[in-house]
């Protein structure tokens, strides 16, 4: 499912708002549409029941304006109406609701699904650890091309092959330095939740595409991502070195 | 003393050594005693270097994805070849030989994404049954009359109609046609090119983009100029070489392929003989001229060129624009054929100058001056009709995505759901692909509406 939000984002301006008609000084006058009964309009305006015309919206709008200013002698049917409902309105400033049935059932129907999430949570992390004084429309635009350009190239989904990248690229454990009371400190490995994990992962990835030739950044992230994948990475080297230190240390593990 | 007798000796070795058959340069040193010989010794590096096998490019994204020919590793295309008696909203794959006629023009751009699949495909829809209609069955008519300027929202597939009527125009009158198409009109007046003043027709030449323009109409029209036998006889030298050419014996593509003097820096009447030539043809063969981003040339009509005054150049100066101009006004002289023109979004939306020349009709800005409007040029391009370009429906676009789908770039996805940790055995939910799929087709289609650059970013460029 792709966010709503994201997809206004993609799409080019001119699509969203249509060509625009310039100095246009026509002034043809335009048939006035008939309203149907089963109008929506009509349903709360029953002064008119079949049709609703400009002019019974503008004797509308005059009868609530004289309403406002406090007139309390009626002329009009709109005025009486409108005087009626303002009497009764604590029908319509009733808080609770009941469904109906139709809408019980329908609630059935969603009752085991889950709202699904805009983005992946994974990428999401990703492109907020990419992103640099709040500009996360920019950061979410590199990582976009990152991953066409490895989708084009591996011709597999992009967003598995980031998760595979990182379940190998992450680290197990870290080493944390505990002061013991006396002189000498301790080095105690800890294992880490997925979330540590892939952070520094990402990290890694992100410090190694610097080294990268091209000057685009997505050019250079999706580069890494595919280096990494194939187990080139350099981030490997400080994995193995995080474990050996943890490893060493193994004696200060606290269960 | 001692040193002196050393010396000595080594003066006595040497007319020993001239008189022998090899040159004293390469005879051995005599060692010294006691010294050990020395020996040019490289050091090694312990590290070895690791080669990174994915070092992919140093270019930015647009031009990378272009130069990375992903199109390689992309699955096999079973989609049939487009044909002139085509059915509308199904994908086809251009023939082998326009595609790289339309290659060779530069008919496919960047920013198309034709590099997600095997071959460029397309997709017919109304526009090409009506383009089919209004200007490749009218191809045989007359030229003045066979106008048309492509207008639409960006994105919404007006450069892939030209090149589909390119194709078809081609697969009509079976390749025996003069496509003259122009990929990139405003590089005549954004100053990116030489120019230099030829005083005898009183033009600007631009050798850099003439020559340029001239090998790819050559390699697009190879069979057709072998064909075209030369009305008027032409000199030109190559290689310090004076070359002739004689009317009824020689062809159009002798001429074009051995004369450089289109690129050189020197003033020239070769671009006037060549319109001349295609002229005289145009009786039998149809032209067709097809300009993409006209627009550039229209509204930005003062050019980024400056003449000796310090004015800039207006784009009727230049040889290529005056052309340009006289094909879309219909004054060139062509007999049979027809000129599209089509409009790119990139430029200056302010501008009106071509828009009041193809809709007379619609009210404008009477007090508008330069450079937003050029009243004179809008006066000489009346008469192109426009020719507005449709979205796709929904059923045009859910056979695009098919395809899309079966090349790899769509990819059916379950939903994103947070992870439920503490829940240890959660249900797996199975989820229908196939409702995934049209759910995936009326968001996009919904979003966009209708625009296919629209869905494609929303779909392959969008995570």
């Amino acid at each position: 499912m792709i966010p709503s939000r994201l997809i206004y984002r993609q799409i080019p301006r001119s699509i969203i708002s249509p060509t625009i008609r310039y100095n246009s000084t026509t002034t043809t006058a335009q048939p006035v549409k008939k309203v149907e009964s089963n109008y929506f309009l009509t349903q709360i305006y029953p002064i008119s029941e079949t049709e609703i015309t400009d002019k019974d919206l503008d004797s509308w709008i005059e009868a609530v304006k004289n309403l406002k200013q406090g007139k309390k002698i009626f002329d009009t049917k709109e005025e009486i109406y409108l005087n009626q409902i303002v009497n009764n309105s604590e029908e319509y400033l009733k808080k609770s609701f009941e469904p109906s049935l139709k809408q019980i059932e329908e609630s059935k129907k969603y009752a085991d699904k889950a709202i699904p999430l805009m983005n992946d949570p994974i990428v999401d992390n990703l492109v907020n650890l990419i992103m640099r004084h709040g500009k996360k429309n920019l950061a979410r635009k590199v990582v976009n091309r990152a991953f066409f350009i490895i989708q084009m190239k591996l011709r597999k989904d992009p967003i598995e092959i980031f998760k595979e990248t990182l379940d190998k690229l992450g680290p197990v454990v870290k080493t944390r330095s505990m002061s013991t009371g006396f002189a000498k400190k301790k080095i105690v490995p800890q294992p880490m939740t997925e979330r540590q994990r892939n952070r520094f992962a990402i990290t890694w990835i992100l410090e190694a595409s610097k080294s990268r030739k091209s000057n685009d950044f997505s050019v250079r992230l999706a580069e890494e991502i595919i280096n990494a994948y194939m187990g080139k990475s350099s981030g490997y080297d400080k994995k193995a070195q995080m474990h050996k230190l943890a490893t060493q240390q193994r004696a200060y593990i606290q269960l | 003393m001692l040193r002196f007798t050393v010396r000595s000796i080594n003066i006595i070795n040497i007319p020993i050594r001239c008189l022998s058959s090899t040159n004293i340069v390469s005879a051995p040193f005599k060692q010294k005693e006691g010294k050990t010989k020395q020996k040019m010794v490289t050091k090694k590096n312990d590290k070895v270097d690791v080669k990174r096998s994915t070092n992919l490019t140093h270019l930015p994204f647009g031009e990378a994805v272009r130069n990375l020919q992903f199109e390689k590793t992309a699955s096999e295309l079973k989609i049939d070849e487009l044909t002139s008696d085509f059915s509308r909203g199904k994908v086809f794959i251009y023939p082998k030989k326009i595609e790289s006629k339309l290659k060779s023009m530069g008919g496919f751009k960047k920013f198309q994404f034709q590099e997600s699949f095997a071959k460029p495909i397309t997709l017919t829809t109304s526009n090409t049954t009506r383009i089919n209609e209004l200007f490749v069955n009218k191809l045989d008519e007359k030229f003045e009359n066979n106008r048309l300027y492509i207008d639409g929202s960006k994105g919404i597939g007006k450069s892939t109609l030209l090149n589909q009527a390119i194709a078809l125009s081609l697969l009509k009158h079976n390749h025996d046609i003069i496509v003259l198409h122009m990929d990139n009109a405003e590089v005549i007046g954004n100053g990116s090119s030489n120019y230099i003043f030829n005083n005898k027709l009183s033009i600007y030449q631009q050798p850099m983009i003439t020559r340029r323009w001239i090998k790819k109409i050559l390699a697009a029209n190879e069979d057709t100029f072998k064909k075209m036998k030369l009305t008027q006889d032409v000199k030109f030298t190559k290689d310090k070489l004076e070359i002739k050419l004689t009317a009824n014996k020689h062809t159009l593509y002798d001429y074009l392929s051995q004369n450089f003097e289109f690129g050189k820096t020197d003033p020239h009447t070769h671009f006037k003989y060549l319109i001349n030539e295609i002229k005289q043809h145009s009786k039998n063969i149809p032209v067709l001229v097809s300009i993409d981003n006209f627009n550039a040339v229209t509204d930005f009509s003062l050019t980024q060129y400056k003449s000796p005054d310090f004015n800039p150049i207006h784009i009727q100066e230049f040889e290529m624009g005056k052309f340009l101009i006289d094909v879309a006004n219909g004054s060139i002289g062509f007999e049979k054929g027809g000129v599209l023109l089509s409009k790119c979004n990139d430029f200056a939306p302010n501008r009106k100058t071509i828009e009041v020349a193809v809709y007379p009709e619609r009210e404008y800005n009477l007090y508008m001056k330069q450079p937003e409007f050029d009243l004179e040029l809008a006066r000489k391009l009346q008469g192109i009709k426009p020719f507005e370009m449709t979205s796709l429906t929904i059923d045009e676009s859910r056979e695009l995505m098919k395809i899309w789908k079966d090349q790899g770039v769509l990819i059916v996805r379950k939903d994103f759901n947070k992870k439920d940790f503490n829940q240890e055995s959660s249900q797996v939910v199975e989820v229908d692909m196939e409702s995934q799929f049209e759910k995936i087709v009326l968001n996009s289609f919904n979003t966009s509406q209708g625009n296919p650059m629209g869905m494609f970013k929303q779909i392959a460029l969008t995570y």
